[in-house]
């Protein structure tokens, strides 16, 4: 299989998926598909070895996590009011609370909730994917579902 | 998380972002970078290939390094504006500009530019060498750095690999310290060729805060330079070395400035000189001109570079020097380290010994990274987005940064806060207040007359100057 043929294999297979993980970090569509368009390129640059379709995910999912905490860095101070304003819109009524308590939680703990609740990886993957401690990343679950019970309590009354 | 999940399944890559990935190319330069520079770089690349196999022994090509057609040695003159301009180490009035040890050129999105390389003058390192010992300070936390964080101190991927040249050849490790303050102490760099050996193929980079950074050895026959107000400091060192039963030159060129409160030390061993001598042009030239980007790096995970501060009762380990100080009051001294001779710190509950300073850090609960405690912190990756914030006053809790302006803590009051008009209290309106007012009275003439105060609890007036009380341990000086 050339490259050419191999890359569309990729970006049909994961492209949503490395949209949606980038997105759930940086909340800004146009950032988000620079950062999948990144782990591509990074792809093609290295065009790493990688045993099967699982750690090739893996893969594209950390470095596109690299290019988001790089965007993040640069941000820093970022108002929040905007990361609502250009988040797609909700499918349904009530969904937008939810998002805007993920949105309300700090960049590492929207990766970590994206990636255990949505992806379904374990701390430990999770660990491997964002460069951070499985017991680090469990704290960020922890904090975020604090965080998200308190937010949707006192908001929603659920 | 339902609705999370299915929110999520919703959200799709667009067309138009589908159909920049699927034209993708790989691009050249990234994954042999020297290949798009042009034959200047091509040949240099050769040139770095070549000295590199010359360092197998059995390959028996030992003993010609000076076969390479590279650039370097080559001092350019210029017609265009240099973005460097290194100045004459002789200190003639020919115009600087003139000296450069070659250039190298980036292609962005068409758009070639070219840069200019300074050309520096070494000294001689084979004088006497002036040993010294060197240390971190005490309280330092310290970590090893990933290729990231090496990537964002030097300003980026694209510095490393492109300008700095060290991502096409070089392995790299490296470590990062913080001073008890949690201030940026300094980071070294090592790089290595791998299965080549760190003698003939490896640098070293440093860059300590406010300092140059510490070395084992210096020596007096380096020359200094003025490169673009910069004064350099280089020496260089040239030696047969053995390998096997082969016999290879090293090339040793390292410089030090100070630029920007940051000091700088970078070193680079190679077989080829030229080699060694552009890669230390590129490093002066990128750092004069962009610097370091220290606050890039977080210390979260940096552990104490003297773990036998957490732990001094041990004594295993430590430092000695401190074990000499003249003139100390020894005769509380217990040699079996009994509590006299220990302090313990109320908020980490630490033992160190009386008397000396003692640092310790704290986890920020929203990022996990350490840091001093006591001292500022920077929240890398949450800093600037809205965290709950519980005002200590009215009780009310809220994003920070939204409306509350409680004027007790000086933050944003919540829309459901009230003032209480008596005490000045702030308290949430669903509350119940139970007022409870300062017995302090001041004398500034709050409320009679310009010179008079009525007291609010008692109603007296009061003469500006007299002391009132309603209690003992009662303070007229209310601030």
């Amino acid at each position: 299989m050339n490259h050419s043929n191999r890359l569309e294999e990729l970006v049909n297979k994961y492209e949503h998926t490395l949209f949606r993980a980038a997105l759930a970090i940086l909340g800004d569509v146009q950032e988000a598909e620079d950062a999948v368009q990144d782990a591509f390129l990074r792809y093609l640059e290295a065009r790493p070895e990688l045993r099967d379709g699982e750690h090739e995910k893996a893969w594209l999912l950390k470095v596109t996590a690299n290019r988001c905490k790089s965007v993040l860095r640069a941000w820093k101070r970022h108002p929040a009011a905007e990361l609502l304003d250009i988040y797609p819109a909700p499918a349904e009524d009530g969904s937008r609370e939810l998002l805007e308590a993920i949105l309300a939680l700090p960049p590492r703990q929207r990766a970590a909730v994206h990636l255990h609740y949505f992806e379904g990886y374990t701390s430990e993957e999770i660990g491997a994917i964002l460069g951070q401690r499985p017991g680090t990343v469990r704290s960020h679950l922890s904090r975020a579902r604090d965080a998200l019970r308190r937010y949707l309590d006192e908001e929603c009354g659920e | 998380m339902k609705r999370y999940k299915k929110f999520m399944d919703g959200v799709r890559a667009s067309d138009t972002l589908h159909q920049r990935l699927t034209e993708l190319e790989a691009p050249e330069r990234r994954s042999a970078p020297w290949a798009g520079y042009g034959a200047m770089a091509a040949a240099f690349a050769l040139m770095a290939v070549v000295t590199s196999l010359m360092c197998i022994p059995s390959w028996g090509m030992a003993g010609n390094p000076g076969v390479h057609p590279g650039p370097v040695s080559e001092h350019l003159a210029e017609s265009g504006a240099p973005d460097i301009a290194p100045e004459d180490p002789e200190g003639s009035t020919e115009p600087a500009a003139t000296r450069f040890a070659g250039r190298y050129e980036v292609t962005q999105d068409g758009v070639t530019t070219s840069y200019l390389l300074p050309y520096i003058e070494y000294g001689a390192a084979d004088g006497q060498a002036t040993a010294a010992d060197w240390d971190l300070p005490s309280g330092a936390v310290r970590r090893e750095l990933a290729w990231e964080d090496i990537a964002a101190l030097l300003g980026g991927e694209d510095a490393v690999d492109t300008h700095l040249a060290w991502g096409v050849m070089y392995s790299m490790t490296g470590w990062a310290a913080w001073n008890g303050d949690g201030s940026f102490w300094g980071a070294y760099l090592d790089g290595i060729v791998p299965n080549y050996g760190a003698e003939l193929n490896s640098f070293e980079f440093a860059v300590t805060a406010g300092q140059l950074p510490p070395t084992c050895y210096g020596y007096p026959e380096s020359v200094e330079q003025n490169i673009s107000g910069v004064m350099v400091t280089a020496d260089k060192a040239d030696w047969e070395s053995r390998f096997g039963e082969e016999t290879a030159s090293v090339h040793d060129r390292r410089v030090s400035f100070m630029t920007d409160d940051y000091g700088y030390r970078f070193e680079v061993r190679s077989g080829d000189p030229d080699l060694a001598e552009e890669l230390v042009s590129r490093l002066v030239r990128w750092v004069i001109e962009n610097g370091v980007a220290a606050d890039q790096l977080s210390s979260e995970g940096a552990v104490l570079a003297h773990p036998w501060e957490a732990d001094p009762d041990s004594g295993v380990g430590g430092p000695n020097w401190s074990d000499s100080v003249p003139d100390q009051d020894i005769s509380g001294y217990d040699p079996s380290g009994s509590s006299t001779a220990t302090e313990t710190c109320p908020d980490c509950g630490v033992s160190y010994p009386a008397g000396e300073a003692h640092y310790h850090t704290q986890t920020c609960p929203d990022c996990g990274e350490n840091y001093a405690a006591g001292t500022a912190h920077d929240c890398a990756m949450c800093d600037g987005y809205p965290e709950p914030h519980t005002c200590e006053r009215c009780g009310a809790v809220y994003p920070e940064g939204t409306e509350h302006e409680c004027e007790l803590c000086g933050l944003p009051l919540a829309s459901s806060t009230q003032t209480c008009p008596k005490c000045g209290e702030s308290y949430r309106a669903d509350h119940h207040h139970t007022c409870a007012p300062d017995p302090v009275n001041t004398f500034e003439g709050a409320a009679g007359t310009a010179n008079s105060h009525i007291c609010e609890v008692c109603g007296q007036t009061l003469e500006p100057g007299v002391e009132h009380s309603h209690q003992s341990g009662h303070r007229g000086d209310r601030q």
